[in-house]
């Protein structure tokens, strides 16, 4: 998670719908391209975001990792996984030593050490996944899969819209995304849809991405177990303080199958960009306000932000005049 | 672990079965390890043949967790496409050819599964190796219902035999006593039994059919073929696509599948013989021809939905519409 500072990095949404088209659900699954796969990414905040995910992580350690004692064998084989993908692409920050089964990771950039007896959970004080989670600036979801569905067994989640481990713990894909109402143009339920998607096509050795959006004032993360303090927030915005309180967030969604537990990795890197910083790239605030203007009301409940897309489509709407005015 | 898509191995030992059936050894070129998988999955092998590419898809049949090697056991069949000639006839010990990633398209029943049930015949045995494996890793119930021609033919009999003692009935047609495989086994089956079958198209479709009969619950009914089921003659038509915007011409020679592949069109895809459901693609417009054995009977109806690798449209003049 972070604000963006660099547009040309940031992830912009929208770039697939053509201009003055409306944006609604779709299944947007794309597979990785072969050069692409790899989801560790270094940015240059990586330490001010690592220290910010532990500090989420130490604050709320009950809701913010969950998992269920017979994943470790589950949890271990992400650990490889995850140190593998960081030793590939950056042999420079990263190291693994193995010496049979004990291991023992270097992370160069915050001068960290992990040693452990690789499939032994006693030899290490957080859970596989907890542990190795700490030294990515990235979220992840364990959905294992089970007959016909998918289940949430383990997750680690800082920056979550409308989520936390410890409430959708167990649940179903379908349980999770309840309830999305919504459904495709030939009218099949879209949650049913994109999970026998994932289901069928995110096979070992294939992995697939797609992007997710949403919109939060003033909070870089919301879930149910704080919604005291941030559910009456949603209100304060007005067309005057939009651009500073709501922010576009962007969630860079990568899916592996893992190929020994069956399950589905859900690898969430959430970024950040202001609305007042639209205004740095015109084609996008043009296009954002174009979108948020034409968004179903039960998307927009479902999505969490109906308080305040009133204001925050006023506000885009005056930022787009003066500029307007300002060119002519 | 390896890097994302293909694995290159090489052949390192070659196993007679039977008097029809190879084990085939492979090892990676790399000597990194290999993804451990679960019971029940594949690999697609790619065989260069001059300057075509044979890819067929086989079971594995080496131990889940042994990452130093995958095995596969193909039989010899002279009647099919010729991919399981050409291993047994080119294939040597040091050859080199790519594989995929393991694939499942036929894991265990986890939800209510109180017992399993196999029933193989033949080649079909393979899938049931690993998944026997894992049952019993975990201490699971199960047992194995088994057709062979006789003992001799029959792959994998002594290590079966010495492995699972108790659990396997083997079945064996030519000889001095015939026994057949028959589907009534299924009647006496516990509450909360599930059943698998791998076999021949006709002995699949004779297992179904009984499971259903038997008041199975669809759940608890499992199968996987390794060919398209043929249905009738391909007639060409034409496919208009909604989001690229284009249109292809599917000749009598190739699948809806292949037509895209070859159109530049990225189709999603799997398995290849409408068993799996990754190259489902949703209909807009027009009939369809369903010959996959993927949806339940119902679903093909209230769906609009087409497997491209082997459903066609229902009528060469009238264009199907699809969402791609």
């Amino acid at each position: 998670m972070y604000e963006s500072t660099n547009l040309d990095l940031f992830p912009y949404p929208f770039h697939n719908i053509k201009e003055g088209s409306n944006y609604r659900y779709s299944n947007d699954l794309r597979k990785l391209e072969k050069d692409h796969t790899n989801c560790v990414v270094i940015t240059p905040e990586y330490e001010k975001q690592i220290k910010r995910k532990r500090e989420l992580l130490k604050e709320q350690p009950a809701v913010r990792f969950q998992s269920y004692p017979h994943t470790m064998a589950m949890q271990w084989e992400v650990v490889e996984m995850l140190i593998e993908m960081a030793v590939d692409r950056y042999p420079e920050h990263f190291q693994v030593e193995k010496n049979g089964n004990h291991w023992t990771f270097h992370n160069y950039i915050l001068n960290e050490t992990e040693s452990f007896i690789f499939g032994d959970a006693s030899s290490i004080e957080l859970e596989p996944l907890d542990l190795i989670g700490r030294h990515f600036t990235t979220d992840f979801v364990l959905m294992v899969h089970r007959d016909d569905n998918l289940y949430l067994e383990v997750a680690q989640e800082s920056y979550a819209a409308l989520f936390s481990p410890h409430w959708n713990k167990g649940m179903t894909f379908d349980e999770i995304h309840a309830p999305v109402p919504f459904v495709s143009r030939t009218g099949v339920p879209l949650a049913e849809r994109v999970r026998n998607f994932l289901i069928r096509n995110v096979l070992p050795g294939e992995p697939w991405t797609r992007i997710n959006w949403n919109l939060m004032a003033n909070r870089w993360d919301v879930n149910y177990e704080t919604f005291d303090t941030w559910g009456p927030t949603r209100f304060l915005v007005t067309p005057e303080n939009a651009g500073d309180l709501v922010r576009l967030r962007v969630e860079e969604q990568f899916f592996y199958r893992m190929p020994r537990s069956n399950a589905i990795l859900f690898v969430l890197n959430t970024q950040f960009l202001a609305m007042k910083d639209l205004v740095l790239r015109p084609e996008w605030l043009n296009q954002t306000y174009s979108i948020l203007s034409d968004i179903p009301k039960p998307m927009a409940e479902y999505k969490g932000f109906s308080p305040f897309i009133e204001p925050t489509v006023e506000y885009l709407k005056n930022l787009v005049e003066k500029i307007e005015f300002q060119t002519n | 672990m390896k890097a994302f898509g293909k694995i290159e191995v090489y052949v390192g030992k070659i196993v007679q079965e039977t008097k029809y059936i190879k084990r085939f050894h492979l090892y990676p070129v790399d000597r990194e390890l290999l993804p451990a998988f679960t019971g029940g999955s594949h690999i697609a092998t790619y065989v260069k043949n001059g300057a075509e590419t044979i890819e067929r898809n086989y079971s594995l049949v080496s131990h889940p967790t042994d990452r130093t090697q995958y095995a596969i056991a193909i039989r010899k069949d002279d009647h099919s496409r010729g991919g399981s000639v050409y291993w047994h006839d080119e294939i040597k010990v040091g050859d080199r050819l790519e594989i995929s990633w393991p694939k499942n398209h036929f894991p265990l029943a986890f939800k209510a599964a109180k017992h399993h049930v196999f029933y193989a015949a033949g080649i079909g045995i393979t899938p049931f190796m690993t998944m026997m494996e894992d049952l019993t890793a975990e201490g699971k119930s199960f047992e194995l219902h088994y057709a062979a021609r006789t003992k001799e033919d029959c792959a994998f009999y002594d290590y079966l035999m010495a492995k699972y003692p108790g659990k396997c009935h083997f079945y064996f047609s030519r000889t001095e006593i015939p026994k057949k495989m028959t589907p009534v086994t299924m009647a006496e089956h516990r509450i909360g039994s599930h059943v698998y079958f791998c076999g021949p198209a006709s002995m699949v479709k004779e297992f179904r059919e009984a499971a259903e009969s038997y008041g199975y619950p669809s759940y608890a009914i499992h199968f996987e073929l390794f060919a398209v089921a043929d249905k009738g003659p391909k007639n060409p038509f034409v496919v208009k696509l909604t989001n690229s915007n284009k249109k292809v011409a599917v000749s009598e020679e190739e699948t809806l599948l292949e037509a895209l592949l070859k159109a530049g069109v990225q189709a999603p895809h799997s398995c290849k013989v409408g068993g799996c459901g990754s190259c489902e693609v949703q209909v807009m417009e027009g009939e369809v021809d369903h010959r996959d054995h993927f949806y339940k009977d119902g679903e093909r109806g209230s769906k609009k939905v087409i497997l491209t690798c082997c459903s066609r449209a229902k009528e060469s003049e009238k264009e199907l519409v699809l969402e791609l």
